[in-house]
């Protein structure tokens, strides 16, 4: 789910990018120096997590995990989803440069979302931490979706053409995020619950 | 004796003008033998092409797949752009405590 140089119309392509380097730079801000480590591995495992294919009948499709990587990190998830974008477009001839930033909005602000989500709803205990998680994991990758769907109409493509294109093509893929969301959630619940605990209190600062 | 001949000379042209349509009817059945005989040469090599450009079109997917060390290299500049970031913070925050 990645889209390629030269699709969208330039004043998209220059709109999605300045939007995205402000996201960027909010995030940044956000990010405490004692977190960058930890974004540093999920930035990592969002990087690789592209590579993990899903057989789909004659096709396949890869991992995403924007939600997982917003309720690992909050705020800084848009950070590491730019920096991991940016790496496999480079390396991996994934999306192009000039796409980077409608790129980044497709799968950063669904984590974002996801990450307030699951900040606010995460409760008390394992099994509702497993469960809001979980459904963050899916729900990103949904929205991500939507967005690209959005996205691609402004391009001239029909909305609901696309939107159903890559909703039933990410079917399986929702489903397997969902599952490895909630997997390592409840992992992390049980062995580090403070990995979970984001750095949202600026956000409701104002 | 030249009776003879041209006796013989007029069977032999009455046997060849009589071949003649022989061989004219046993033509179109060649031709069409070796019509059909193409036709199956070309449905295999159909069939060995559509085989052929799925093997290219594995190979290109093949080609196109990152390698080992684009992922590991991937992950190095991950940790070291983190590093570097790392490093500042930390840089500032001793020289705000000094």
């Amino acid at each position: 789910m990645h889209i390629s140089d030269g699709v969208l119309p330039i004043s998209v392509v220059i709109g999605s990018a300045v939007a995205s380097l402000a996201i960027a730079a909010w995030s940044v801000r956000q990010t405490d120096s004692e977190d960058l480590p930890k974004v540093a591995v999920v930035t990592a495992s969002f990087f690789v997590s592209s590579l993990i294919h899903v057989p789909l009948g004659p096709t396949s499709v890869h991992l995403l995990i924007p939600g997982l990587v917003g309720v690992l990190l909050g705020p800084s998830s848009f950070l590491a989803i730019l920096l991991g974008l940016l790496l496999q477009s480079l390396l991996f001839q994934f999306g192009g440069l000039t796409a980077l930033g409608a790129n980044a909005l497709m799968m950063g602000f669904p984590a974002l979302l996801c990450g307030l989500l699951f900040n606010k709803l995460r409760g008390r205990t394992q099994k509702q931490h497993v469960i809001v998680g979980g459904l963050a994991g899916g729900g990103g990758t949904l929205l991500a979706a939507a967005l690209l769907a959005l996205l691609l109409s402004s391009g001239g493509e029909d909305f609901f053409g696309v939107a159903k294109l890559a909703l039933l093509a990410h079917l399986p893929v929702f489903l397997v995020e969902g599952l490895v969301s909630a997997f390592t959630v409840s992992f992390l619940f049980r062995v580090k619950p403070e990995l979970l605990g984001q750095r949202f209190s600026a956000l409701q600062q104002g | 004796m030249t009776s003879f001949r041209q006796l013989s000379c007029c069977c032999a042209l009455l046997v060849v003008l009589l071949a003649v349509p022989v061989f004219a009817s046993e033509q179109p059945a060649a031709e069409h033998e070796t019509f059909l005989q193409l036709q199956h040469d070309n449905v295999e090599l159909q069939s060995k092409v559509r085989r052929l450009e799925q093997q290219v079109a594995a190979l290109r997917d093949e080609l196109n797949a990152p390698d080992a060390t684009q992922v590991i290299g991937g992950i190095g500049y991950i940790v070291g752009l983190f590093g570097i970031a790392g490093w500042f913070a930390a840089r500032k925050k001793a020289r705000q405590e000094k």
